[in-house]
């Protein structure tokens, strides 16, 4: 088993003195791994992701990213291995241009001309954006402007990338675009945990689900098992996709229905790709 | 998310709360003319502490004021440092890097320091202790046309969301490395130039949103309206105004027999 890239211990967090929002949280998100974080709003997802890049600093316990404690590092060092892309690309776009955005990052980790040269055209080839190189960053449509913010964020090469509801505002076309590259980008070793409400794009994606409900992960293991505990996504207010909604129901009356975990993949990648 | 207030007014049955909106409205000029009539720290600070008592008393929350006093704090302290370098008025206190420190220099900068605290510490309690719909009604009563009341309470209603939204900016720039504590005053001035132009952008589109739902639900349809509510404007508020009336007037008088000025001839 490698070193996991992330170690949470214990962890509680408070935004005010009056109530906790999460509720001993530990888990290890290891090097490789596709990981989704579902749950309703509010249940602690962004706040746990947030946690993991050093942003929020835990009230008790210990978030160590690559064996560093992230209560004793600033949230700009921790960016170096963690790389974040939030909910809303706006809230990260500034520059003019499609490439001084992506520049930002590794220009503020001093990365050399030659190290920012290239890891820019590696970002914009990843996120297919290369022929928008020279384009405004505003006049964008919202998908280029989501694909802008993970390349920005790709650029700076972290060894892990979370990205905040990557499908929010997308068609079906535009989330698949955003979640096929996140999953060529994981299958190139890279290490992705992505926050979403959306099931079919967990049960496509994800190799491991973090359920989260009223700030306590509910069940944290593999995709495949996930999916089939209706009361650990009940309590995360989540329903399974259709097809497994059909099989469960199938074997209520007898009908053995096989949901080998290879089969749920095919099955959903089939289903997202037709619809 | 949670840990975000939206919303700044403080519930509460304190003096402030019981005042009629237009005595707070009317409060704010006067209270500003009172600080920049004198420019005496003794008098300044004598406003300044009995805003904070009348803050604390309205239940405003410790952290909020601690937050607003600590804001101005940075101009604070740069008034009281930057103006001994170009007023020379009054006995040396002592010589730094070849710079001369005054003493009614550096009481200068202390009143001018005091003045900015005491107006944010003023427009805080008042946006603390009053509702949204009572600031419309409080403008409308004044006089104001009630589109620009409700577009004048509006920008005051979404300062938490915008604030909000520079949060989340910062964050975001942080996590793509941006140390914004790091280098000399200037450079970390330049710093922020990746925060405030998604903050104005995201502010833009906001108001475009705002307007569009407004208009959706036919706001400005009549020029006038009928309001549940009326208001009623009671001993305690003429009491109120009264007292700060009391206060400029003697500030004024402060300032022209020269009591109350530590420099004469500066504002």
């Amino acid at each position: 088993m490698p070193e996991p890239l992330i170690q949470i211990r214990d962890v509680n967090y408070a935004y005010t003195k009056e109530e906790d929002v999460l509720h001993d949280i530990s888990m290890d998100i290891y090097p490789g791994e596709f990981v989704a974080f579902v749950g309703q709003n509010g249940a602690g997802k962004t706040t746990c992701a947030k946690l993991m890049n050093g942003i929020l600093k835990p009230r008790t316990g210990e978030v160590v990213v690559d064996g560093q404690l992230t209560e004793e590092v600033a949230a700009s060092v921790i960016a170096r291995n963690v790389g974040y892309s939030y909910q809303n690309p706006d809230h990260q776009i500034w520059a003019m241009k499609v490439e001084d955005e992506i520049k930002f990052g590794p220009n503020n980790l001093s990365f050399s001309e030659a190290e920012v040269k290239e890891q820019v055209e590696e970002a914009l080839e990843l996120a297919n954006l290369t022929d928008k190189r020279d384009e405004y960053t505003f006049a964008l449509g919202w998908g280029e402007r989501q694909k802008l913010a993970v390349a920005s964020i790709l650029a700076m090469r972290p060894k892990i990338i979370i990205v905040d509801e990557p499908t929010t505002g997308l068609d079906k076309d535009g989330s698949l675009r955003i979640m096929n590259l996140l999953q060529r980008l994981n299958k190139k070793g890279l290490t992705v945990v992505i926050i979403t409400h959306d099931i079919d794009i967990v049960a496509a994606y994800a190799n491991r689900v973090v359920v989260f409900a009223g700030g306590h992960i509910v069940r944290d293991d593999m995709v495949e098992e996930v999916m089939v505990d209706l009361d650990a996504l009940e309590k995360a207010d989540l329903r399974p996709p259709q097809h497994i909604r059909v099989a469960l129901a199938l074997k209520e009356y007898g009908v053995e229905v096989e949901m080998s975990p290879e089969l749920l993949r095919e099955n959903i990648s089939n289903l997202l790709q037709k619809a | 998310m949670a840990g975000n207030r939206l919303d700044i007014y403080v519930e509460g049955d304190t003096l402030l709360h019981r005042l009629d909106p237009r005595t707070k409205i009317i409060w704010i000029p006067i209270g500003f003319a009172l600080v920049m009539v004198v420019n005496h720290p003794a008098i300044i600070a004598a406003v300044l502490f009995s805003l904070i008592a009348l803050a604390l008393n309205s239940n405003l929350p410790k952290k909020s004021l601690r937050n607003v006093l600590s804001a101005s704090a940075f101009i604070f302290f740069a008034s009281v440092l930057v103006f001994p370098i170009y007023l020379k008025e009054g006995p040396v206190i002592f010589k730094i890097f070849g710079i001369t420190y005054t003493r009614d220099a550096f009481l200068y900068g202390l009143a001018v320091g005091m003045r900015l605290m005491t107006m944010t510490t003023m427009s805080m309690t008042i946006i603390t202790t009053t509702t949204f719909s009572s600031t419309i009604l409080g403008m409308e009563n004044l006089g104001l046309p009630y589109r620009a009341a409700v577009g004048a309470s509006m920008m005051i209603r979404y300062l938490p969301t915008l604030a909000n939204e520079g949060n989340t900016i910062v964050e975001a720039q942080k996590s793509r490395g941006l140390q914004l504590e790091k280098g000399n005053p200037i450079n970390r001035a330049r710093k922020y130039v990746p925060i405030i132009i998604p903050l104005f952008i995201r502010s833009f589109l906001l108001a475009k949103q705002l307007g569009l739902a407004l208009d959706s639900r036919g706001f400005g349809l009549h020029d006038s309206r009928t309001h549940l509510k009326s208001l009623e404007y009671r001993k305690l508020d003429r009491v109120f105004l009264i007292v700060w009336s009391v206060a400029l007037i003697l500030g004024i008088i402060a300032r022209i027999t020269g009591y109350g000025v530590i420099i004469p001839g500066l504002l």
